[in-house]
Order: C-alpha cells, then structure tokens, then sequence
C-alpha cells in the first residue's frame, strides 16, 4: 500500500513539473497586446539619472527620459527636447532653442530653467562627469533659450548629449522631492512614466499620454528583475517575459532557435582587454606585459567564452567609434619571445598572480582561459572570484591589482571617451591602470582640444600605436550587443551603446 | 595470555566482517567506495593531471562521448572522465582528512568531557553547543567567507564545522564506559589519567565514533561540494565535482551529461559512505548479535 501512495505521489508531483513547465508558451496572439515585460539583470539601486551607472537601470532611464539632442535611425544627430542649437563663441558655447510643448510627468511645462537645472546637476555630479566633462556651466538666456558653456571648444559635445549621462528633468520635482525620493519615483519628460516598484521584483512605467513625440504604441512596460540569464532565457521561451538583453552564450542557439523569439545583434562599443597595473607591482615592468600580449589567442578565448559569438580584437579601440584606426594591430603571438622576456624580466622560474575576476561569466570566462595560456610561459594566475562590487572596490576604485580582465564601453562614440581611462590627470580616480605618461597625455590633450578631424585621428591613431607597442593593456575582444525578443514585436533595432527605446517599438 | 588476547580480537573482528557481510546493501556499498578510491589513487597513471585536467582546448568542447573521451568534454574541451576522478581525488582526500583531523579533536574533548565530567564537561560541552547552534555547513560557509577560499582554509572550516558533532558522539559513549568496573580498576591501580583514556575508554567507545565517522565523510563531501558549487571551495582550474557541477550549470540545458557525471559521482560516494555505515552500525552493535 505504502510503495502503491509513494508511487501515484511521484507521478502526480511528475505530470506537476512537466506540465508547469510547458506552461502557456506562445499560443496567445499578441496583436492586440499593449503591454511588454521586458527583463532586466539587477535590481536598480535608484532611478535618478545622476546616481546610477550600470546598463540594467538605463534600460529603465531609456525609456522615461530624453535629452536634448536624439540620434535618428541612420546615426545622424537630431532635434530632441532642443529643436535647434548654434554654436557661439569660437565653439566655446553651445546654445539651445528648447521645445515649448514639453511637459514632464508631473504635469509641469518644461522651460529653460530645468534644462540649467539638469545640466548643471549632471556637471556636477561624480558619476556622470563621465560625458559632462568639457561642459563648465548652463545658463539660462531666456525662458526657452538655454546656452552650454564649455571649457574649451570640444568637437564630440553633442555625442555627450545624447546618454543617460544628460537627461533632462524638472527642477521643482527633484528639489521637492529631495534625491532619494525622487531616486524611489522620478520625474522625467520622457515617453513612458513611472508607476510603480516592487523591491526584488518588478518596476512598472506606463505610457505618458501628453508625450510629446505623441503616445507611445506599447502602454505599459514591466521590468521583471531576473538576475540569472538561464532563468531569464527560460522565461523568454516560456512566454512570461518578451524582452532581454545579453543572453549567456549557452542558451543563444536555443533562443535563436526557438519559433516564438528573435534575435537582434550588433558589435558593442567598448573592448575588454587585460588591464594591468602599469604603475606598481610587477607589471609596471613592460617586458612582463609584453610576454602577456605576445602569448594570448584571442580566438580561443572568444570560442571557449562566447562559442565564437564575440569579436577577437587586436586594436585597442572598437570600431565604431571615432578614432578607430584599422592598421594599428597589436603584435603577432610569439610564445618563445614571450618566454624570453619572463625570463628578462628577472622570473626565470616563472611567477604567480593573484588575478581578482568578478563573477560574471563574460568575465570568469575569459580570465580562467586565459589562465591556461598564461600557464605556458610561466605566468600562473591564481583567480580570486569575487562579488561584482567587491571586484569594482578592489580593482577600479583601490587599484589594488597586478592584472585583471577589465572593459570600457563608451560614453559616447568618441575616442575622447578613454581619456578618463589612460590621462595621467585622472590616474587614481577613473584610471585605474595608473598611467602618467607624457606621450599618452599629449595625444589625449590633441584629441580633446582640437577641433580639426584630421588632427585628431592622427592623435588617436599614435595613441592606438603607444598602447600596443608599450602594452599598456593588451586588448581581447568585443562583445555582442543582443537582443533576444518576442518575434512579433517591431521595430528593434540593435545598438553598440545597448540604448534600447521601447518607443519605437509596437506589436 | 598475549595469544589467547589476539585469538580473541580476531575472533571479534571476524564476527562483526560476518554480520557486514550479510548486509548486502553494506556489501554493495563498499565494493563501490572500493572503485571509487581506487580510481582516486590511481588517476595519476589512469589520466595526465596537466594535459588532460587542466589543459584547455576550446575548439574541442561539449563533445559527446567517445573512444577519446569517454565522458565527452567540458566548455572548455577538457575531458570529463580525467576531471571527475581527479575532482574526485579532491573530494575523498579532504573528506578523510577532515574526518580524521575532526576525529582526533573531537575524541580528545569528548573523551576529556565525558571522563572528568563536571566542571571540565561543562565548559568544554557549552562550547560546543555553542558551534552546535549553527547547521555545520552555514557554519563552514562563514568560516571559510571569513578566512578566503581554498584548499587549506576549507579544510580549517569543515574541520571547526564536525568536531563538535564528534565531541557529543566520544562523551556520550565515554558516559556509558567511564562507571564500568574495569576503569574504577585501572583507577584503582593508580593508572594516570592519559593512560586510562588512551588504552581503556576509547578503545571501548571505538564502535560508534567509527560509524559516525563513516556517515561523517559523506557528510563532508556534501559539503565540499556545496562550498565548492557557491565558489567557496577548491579554486579553478583545480576540478572538484561542485565546482564543476557550477561551471556547468549554464550549460545544462543543451549538454546535461556534463552536470549529470559529476552529479553522479558525489551520489554514488556518498551513498556508499552512507550504506557502508549502516552496515558497520548494525554490525557493531551487540545486541544485533544473533
């Protein structure tokens, strides 16, 4: 009797699991669905603009904030929240005619006070210093006239506009409500409002009606928080979500695959590369870091990692961004003139490093096969896998590193972008390899100040070089940006810089 | 004498090898543990540590089972076979020693506990209690969260996480001996404490330390493993069946085998230190005696 209960309890809890995980998938029409439950990895840590820095909560930000300037379907820079602007003053100072018909989400209008307001708060701000950096001050000129001050006439300035980094948002809301409210239910202009936020859970917008492009076709986006890719990838297949962004190259050919998804994809604009600490520690020895880039294969690390889904790079720069040079390239892998140098360097019997690797997979990987190939000349890493925030603390903000897997995506589609990476004036804060070197500074410099494309590519191209032949980092590959999404939603469209706008889209 | 006392413990022992041997399932568990030590022993000449284990070859991952690999290989091309008895090299050694290192404390404060009583009972038991109040592997996970991953410190930590579970098994059986006749006899001779704990007490009380010990080490390879799965235990590119049920878990979906063998495998030991223990404790308990 016993064996006989036990028997119809494991078939019952069998149908059970089988059944529930079939699920509703599919069969359901969408056409004339209005809502979209897009995925997003992490739990953002606020709303507002100016404390938050990780992709996940600009997936959010993309779609209840807009800035001043757009980009359009062909990557020309467009009219936004400005309908059109003039440089004045040698390029010195940028002026804004705004649009009169802008209302945010609490009803009120937008004028050029907010636009000073916002600007302002983001020049000011340490996180978004990232794109405001070449502004100095905006200043009011009259109710819908607004001009950006800069300190120095600086050609990518509306490439620094069109981010996450410059939204635009209503001064009385965020100055009544305070930061951390407004971070908790914020206020922007944008095409969707905020509704609500579940901790752990969930943050729902919902369309904002008086929006002035005009209402959106999707009504309602919920951001359902998954952290596991596997678990969001299933969650795709099955139905309850219809949106996400970077699936784990493990599950890509099922989604690809799958009958109700598909899949758009582009090359991000940023590089992962091995960051070494050029300044303390062993690797400030540039014959060591020579050894590392003469012994890396790139193509075995994008196979293992990515299952080839990524791009081997050997220029330190992504090509989409002004200032790529295709003829720079790193030098071609020599395993015995790697050895001589580990040798030269004074560690004939090889050395270990504490190698500290979030534990991200698009980073795990890369560093544990690299591991295997560093083995062969002596280097061996010891891989220390930490929390992402403790990584963060540990190699960005304390430096306290030898090499690690690192990576930079673009602020904005200008080399000027990795300033605050390799510009001795920023060595200890935002560059964490620790460089101060004069010719990597005046190339910077050239780039930055100059208005002249030309000059500046050359700049660029002799910082390119600089990089590979000291070694500074030794660049490995570019990742995809991809969208894996419910195959009867339209208008998606891929992008380098993962700014997604669910505005385009409709069922 | 000398000959009639071997006589005797030989006989004892055969006894309690006859009452194992009728519990086939105890049987059925050795013969397992016998296999899976043995190829832990000698994986060395089985596989090669560096060109099988550890060497990557990426163009040749997720491969099926083969002549060449006879598991297959993992995300990145390396064989599954060479790193499941190589992880399990890991799992069987750090499960003996911690067994054994646990063991040691463990008899030692529960022998001294149990024997003196009192005071010396009390405090050394309520500080057992104390690491008692936390389920042993939370305890060994903030141990080890403390101190850093590794070989060494995962053994520190699993090694603190039992002995208090040794500790209670050593006093309670020491209770029962300490008021029998032949140790108020040593007493009586003048025999020094050690001496009494060493010789009388605890090879009296061996029985049931040896069964927990037994069900003990597949305790502990649960536990490597779980340390081991959440990033805490033996680090890469060193294989150890948690860590590679981990790194495999994303791959589940299109390549299960490389999450089932090294599943299996912590089953299979585990089972067998389990069944092997059941057989000992009803082998060693008189009163099964038929």
């Amino acid at each position: 009797m016993r064996k006989l209960i036990s028997v119809v309890l494991i078939a019952m809890m069998l149908t059970a699991y089988l059944t529930g995980c079939g699920g509703d998938s599919g069969g359901s029409s969408t056409e004339d669905r209005t809502d979209l439950i897009y995925r997003v990895k992490s739990e953002p840590p606020s709303l507002d603009w100016c404390a938050v820095s990780d992709l996940s909560t600009w997936s959010i930000l993309n779609q209840m904030a807009d800035t001043l300037v757009m980009k359009d379907e062909d990557g020309n820079i467009v009219p936004g929240l400005a309908e059109s602007w003039e440089f004045l003053n040698d390029n010195q100072t940028v002026r804004f005619k705004l649009r009169e018909d802008v209302k945010f989400h609490n009803g009120e209008m937008m004028t050029a006070d907010d636009v000073v307001y916002s600007l302002n708060r983001a020049i000011a701000n340490p996180i978004t210093v990232l794109s405001t950096t070449a502004m100095k001050e905006a200043e009011k000129v009259d109710d819908y006239t607004v001009d950006l001050h800069l300190k120095h006439a600086y050609e990518p300035i509306l490439e620094c506009l069109l981010g996450s980094h410059t939204f635009i948002t209503s001064q009385k809301a965020v100055e009544e409500m305070g930061d951390e409210a407004f971070g908790r239910a914020p206020v922007y202009s944008g095409p969707y409002q905020f509704e609500s936020w579940e901790t752990g859970d969930n943050v729902v917008l919902v369309a904002n009606e008086d929006y002035w492009r005009g209402s959106p076709a999707i009504k309602k986006i919920t951001f359902k928080i998954i952290p596991n890719a596997n678990t969001a990838a299933i969650a795709l297949e099955t139905g309850e979500a219809d949106f996400m962004e970077d699936p784990d190259s493990s599950d890509r050919e099922n989604l690809i695959n799958s009958d109700n998804l598909a899949c758009y994809e582009t090359y991000q604009a940023g590089t992962f590369y091995i960051a070494f600490n050029n300044a303390e520690g062993r690797f400030a020895d540039e014959r060591l870091r020579e050894a590392v880039c003469l012994t890396v294969d790139r193509e075995a690390i994008v196979e293992g990692s990515f299952g080839g889904n990524a791009l081997a790079i050997s220029n330190p720069f992504p090509p989409t961004v002004f200032g790529y040079d295709e003829n720079i390239k790193t030098k071609e892998q020599d395993i015995e003139r790697a050895k001589e140098l580990v040798v030269e360097a004074g560690y004939p019997d090889g050395l270990t490093v504490d190698t500290y690797v979030s534990d991200d997979p698009m980073y795990l990987r890369p560093t544990e096969i690299l591991q295997s190939q560093l083995k062969e000349i002596g280097i061996n890493l010891n891989i220390i896998k930490q929390e992402r925030g403790v990584f963060m603390t540990q190699v960005y903000y304390n430096m306290d590193y030898e090499l690690a897997v690192g990576s930079l995506i673009a602020s904005y589609k200008d080399a000027d972008y990795e300033w605050v990476e390799y510009h001795g004036s920023e060595a200890g804060s935002f560059n964490y390899l620790l460089t101060d070197v004069p010719e990597i500074n005046e190339y910077l410099e050239t780039g930055r100040y100059s208005t002249d494309k030309e000059v500046r590519q050359e700049a660029y191209t002799n910082l390119a070089q600089y990089i590979v032949d000291h070694s500074v980092i030794c660049p490995l590959f570019i990742r995809m940006n991809t969208i894996i999404c419910n195959k009867d939603l339209k208008g998606v469209v891929p992008d380098d810089l993962a700014r997604y706008h669910v505005f385009d889209y409709s069922w | 004498m000398e000959k009639a006392g071997t006589l005797k413990k030989r006989s004892q022992l055969q006894a309690i090898w006859f009452r194992f041997k009728k519990n086939k399932l105890a049987v059925f568990g050795l013969i397992l543990l016998i296999i899976l030590v043995g190829l832990a022993v000698f994986a060395p000449l089985l596989v090669s540590y560096e060109e099988d284990v550890i060497a990557q070859d990426v163009y040749n991952k997720m491969q099926g089972p083969s002549a060449e690999h006879i598991f297959g290989t993992d995300h990145y091309g390396r064989d599954l076979f060479a790193r499941v008895i190589f992880g399990g090299r890991m799992s069987l050694l750090v499960g003996i020693l911690t067994v054994v290192i646990s063991l040691c404390l463990g008899a030692i404060i529960g022998s001294s506990a149990g024997y003196f009583g009192g005071v010396v009972d009390n405090v050394l038991m309520r500080i057992m209690d104390i690491f008692l109040s936390l389920p042993q592997t939370i305890m060994a996970v903030a141990i080890v969260a403390a101190l850093g991953a590794g070989l060494q410190n995962l053994i520190i930590a699993m090694v603190v996480a039992s002995t208090p579970w040794f500790a209670r098994v050593v006093r309670s059986t020491v209770l029962s001996i300490r008021g029998q006749d032949f140790i108020e006899a040593a007493r009586a001779c003048g025999t020094p404490h050690k001496r009494i704990i060493l010789k009388h007490v605890i090879p009296n009380s061996i029985g049931p330390i040896i069964v927990q010990a037994t069900l003990e080490i597949g305790m502990a390879i649960m536990s490597i493993a779980a340390l081991s799965f959440i990033g805490l235990g033996i680090q890469a590119p060193t294989p150890e069946w948690g860590s590679m049920l981990s790194e495999a878990k994303s791959f589940m979906r299109n390549d299960p085998n490389l999450v089932i063998i090294p599943g299996i495998a912590i089953v299979l030991s585990v089972m067998a230190l389990n069944l092997i223990g059941d057989g000992l404790r009803d082998a060693l308990d008189p009163r099964m005696k038929n």
